[in-house]
């Protein structure tokens, strides 16, 4: 909708966060290329790509086997407390992986799980399922009644309705589930940190350890190109034919009594007990038998505190300032891509690829090359966050201005307005619901932010989130819980504001 | 005052012709309908009146005066687009107001200024309603008002009232009827529904593949369309009749005097200017009530395809119809002679 220049502005706005990720991969190939076939031999390093895809596997298939009952209960009865049960189930989708991976190591220790896959790939699964779940119902919605009342009256039965109708239909969103779960468990990384032992490693991790703990730049590099090119793989294989799911509540779901949603009230149940069970476990300590709520004030002191290396106080800073900064940073980038629905659809598009990559890599290379160009540690940290977040923040910007008339700008025009006062009169305030709904969801996800994190931070740029992680490799759970604790309730305020202002746009959609 | 004169304008659009060297004279203080079918090029020629695309070539003047080089922001035209694009976040009044104040008015004129347009299309008391709060008729007017609230000379309309109901657009197009007479603008009114186009318009200019292929007023346009095109564009049938002896073209009964051996001659007529009677045979395919009469599509052996005729009664299923009134058609304008 604007002029040239705007275009131009524009279309390199959409083209820098791309541009950001290949110069980050960079210093990965010039370290990584000659290691590349030592890697592919290295016994480890194979064991540790197959446990990945094997602890994949599995939470895609828990995720997905609990999604579609749920999601199927979900769309198709009324029953007592269904809103509640699909808040509660869907929350973990939105826990910081942290306070996830914290959770459930939590629950290990206290001995309802054993270690390893099956923990693994549960967390993961817990993170997903109710996601699953409601992918599944809003395509079975979308199908809505009248389709299926269409093929009843042209004589379907009702096995064939099902058959031909229902089930293709839902089947778009069991895939999506199940290709979304595949990869985000794929590159997850904090839960098997936290949980996995020997033996049970996966390649995020072996990255990790390669780098941080041996010190060996150029294996580290050349696992994370292996692991660049499996996600990329994957995704490829998986989200091709990803769908759009709409959740048009066309589809009237028959009322019932609570006796059909026996399964929906045990997973919501099943589902609040890690998050009830990490904010009990940062208020009580179970050696001492003390219940202790003043834990908290502990991370506000501004004392040094050697299990940091740093305050307590500085990491809650830290996450907050990068938290901002990403937010900013997107906020910008946002408003100028506005100016073109031509560049609002490419970055988009670009964007599609670094959905599948994982933190890891991307920090390793932002990490190597700060060195090689001599980028500060905050820096790095906040181009990582905005990397991450970015693509996820541009799915809602682009959702938000979709009902916007492309028209507006030559309207302006028409009136009498020059372009500039154009911009800032009637493009900005119009699409400004969605740009703040798309700058809060980078604010949430930069907070929540742990992989990155862990490889790019030293004790003085440390997040909140390392240090949750750094208090339960000291086993100061209390500690750890009370910080992820923090990260969960700061990032569902910042989603709940996200969805205020979205529940607000919904003017721009008429 | 205000005559909108464009002189064999060209555009490209990645390399189809958007427009084809268009001519156009839209007379000041008319309403000139540019009728056409999707992808003739329509709403290409408005956006280039508008200035909102440059054209590769050729001239714009509005009162003889060159604006291919003015913005659109200083050409002064009003103009309600397709999807109206209303601002989502002001209100009414703010949207009627917008141009005003960007027209350096000041709040307090743009303000009694836009309360009188908001009257003049009967809004009255929806002023601090946003755009999604309205229905779709009251959008359409809001959108109307803010293109006039600047008392623009020259008004373009592309395709504004085509997701309306029938009877809706009816009243809005009398509307534009009356406030054209009030305010005497000059509108360019593009659509690609010739019912509304005549219903709208003084003049009609009809475009295909990026050209204008005829230009007149109503009457003359609808009265001799010149090529099949045109013709079947504004819903006439078309038939093609032999030369039975030197100067007479006729199927059955059907006899037509034309100073040209041509071998074949080809003829226009509408659905109601046919009448029972001696004439063509026809042989009816389908019958719809209609009004107080009835649709009827024929067939005869010298038409190719259907007819559609509009009569009082149907006789039966094979009877003869007289065409009282006709136009001769060819791919190119025939010479006509007296």
């Amino acid at each position: 909708m604007g002029g040239r220049r705007e275009h131009l502005a524009a279309l390199a706005s959409a083209s820098l966060a791309p541009l950001l990720w290949a110069i980050a991969f960079l210093p990965l190939m010039v370290s990584g290329i000659a290691h590349i076939p030592e890697v592919l031999t290295d016994p480890a390093i194979m064991s540790a790509l197959l446990f990945s895809l094997e602890q994949a596997l599995l939470a895609s298939i828990i995720a997905i086997g609990i999604g579609i009952p749920l999601g199927y209960v979900n769309a198709t009865f009324d029953y007592p407390g269904r809103r509640l049960v699909e808040v509660i189930t869907l929350a973990p989708f939105t826990m910081p992986t942290v306070s996830v991976a914290l959770a459930f190591l939590l629950i290990v220790r206290s001995g309802l799980l054993p270690p390893g896959l099956l923990a693994i790939s549960l967390a993961n699964a817990y993170f997903n399922f109710g996601f699953c779940a409601s992918l599944v119902s809003s395509s079975l919605l979308s199908v809505g009644k009248r389709l299926e009342e269409a093929a009843e009256v042209m004589g379907g039965s009702r096995w064939m309705v099902w058959r031909r109708v229902v089930i293709p239909l839902a089947i778009r969103g069991v895939s999506y589930g199940f290709a979304l779960t595949f990869t985000l468990s794929f590159t997850s990384f904090a839960v098997p940190l936290l949980l996995g032992g020997p033996g049970s490693r996966t390649l995020e991790v072996e990255i990790y350890s390669l780098y941080k703990v041996f010190l060996d730049e150029g294996r580290a590099s050349a696992a994370a190109i292996l692991q660049l090119l499996v996600t990329m793989a994957l995704t490829f294989l998986l989200t091709a034919r990803g769908v759009k799911t709409r959740s048009l509540e066309v589809r009237r779901r028959k009322s019932a009594g609570p006796s059909v949603a026996l399964l929906p009230y045990a997973l919501a149940l099943l589902s609040s007990y890690p998050m009830a069970y990490l904010v009990f476990r940062s208020l009580y300590n179970p050696f001492t038998g003390e219940f202790n709520p003043w834990v908290y004030l502990r991370l506000l002191s501004p004392s040094y505190d050697p299990a940091l290396g740093v305050s307590p106080l500085r990491p809650l800073l830290n996450s907050v300032y990068y938290a901002v900064m990403t937010s900013l940073i997107v906020l910008t980038l946002s408003s100028i891509l506005l100016l073109s629905r031509r560049a609002v659809r490419l970055a988009s598009s670009l964007s599609i690829l670094p959905l599948g990559t994982s933190s890891i890599t991307l920090a390793l290379g932002l990490l190597l090359l700060s060195y090689r160009v001599g980028i500060s540690g905050w820096v790095a940290i906040i181009l990582s966050h905005f990397l991450i977040a970015f693509p996820f923040s541009l799915k809602v910007l682009e959702s938000g201005v979709s009902g916007l008339s492309p028209h507006l700008m030559d309207a302006a025009e028409t009136l009498g307005l020059s372009r500039l006062d154009t911009i800032f009169r009637v493009v900005l305030p119009a699409a400004m619901p969605a740009v703040l709904s798309s700058a809060f969801y980078a604010l949430a996800i930069s907070l929540s932010e742990t992989s990155a994190s862990t490889l790019l931070s030293t004790p003085e740029t440390m997040t909140l989130t390392v240090a949750a992680l750094r208090y339960s490799g000291a086993r100061r759970f209390q500690l750890a819980s009370a910080a992820s604790v923090i990260v969960m309730g700061l990032t569902w305020l910042f989603l709940w504001v996200k969805g205020r202002i979205e529940s607000g746009l919904r003017w721009m959609r008429e | 005052m205000a005559e909108i004169r464009v002189i064999n304008v060209r555009k490209r659009f990645k390399g189809t012709k958007a427009l084809d060297g268009v001519n156009l004279t839209a007379p000041d203080g008319m309403i000139t309908a540019v009728l056409g079918p999707s992808g003739s090029g329509k709403t290409t020629l408005l956006r280039v009146i508008a200035g909102l695309e440059t054209p590769d070539g050729g001239r714009v003047y509005f009162d003889g005066k060159d604006v291919t080089d003015t913005s659109a922001s200083e050409r002064g035209v009003g103009m309600v687009f397709q999807d109206l694009a209303l601002f989502p976040h002001m209100t009414v009044l703010e949207n009627v107001s917008f141009g005003l104040e960007a027209r350096g008015l000041s709040e307090r004129e743009a303000e009694s200024r836009a309360r009188e347009v908001l009257e003049m299309l009967r809004l009255e008391g929806l002023e601090h309603r946003y755009p999604h709060q309205l229905s779709g008729g009251q959008q359409q007017r809001v959108a109307i008002a803010r293109a006039l609230a600047p008392d623009p000379k020259i008004l373009l309309l592309d395709e504004p009232f085509g997701s309306l109901d029938a009877k809706l657009r009816e009243e809005l197009l009398w509307e534009m009827r009356r406030l054209k007479e009030e305010s005497g603008f000059t509108a360019i009114h593009v659509t690609h529904d010739q019912s509304e186009a005549m219903a709208i318009a003084d003049r009609l200019a009809v475009m295909n593949e990026g050209k204008i292929v005829r230009e007149g007023s109503v009457e003359e346009v609808v009265s001799d369309p010149q090529t099949v095109f045109v013709a079947s564009f504004l819903g006439a049938n078309v038939v093609e009749l032999v030369e039975v002896s030197p100067g007479i073209y006729g199927a059955d009964r059907l006899m037509v005097r034309y100073e040209e051996g041509l071998g074949k001659l080809r003829i226009g007529f509408y659905p109601e200017d046919v009448r029972l009677g001696e004439g063509l045979l026809v042989v009816v395919e389908a019958v719809s009530k209609w009004r107080s009469g009835y649709r009827v599509k024929v067939r005869s052996e010298f038409s190719e395809g259907e007819m559609e005729v509009w009569l009082p009664k149907v006789p039966g299923r094979k009877f003869e119809i007289e065409v009282r009134r006709w136009f001769p058609l060819s791919d190119t304008p025939p010479q006509i002679l007296p």
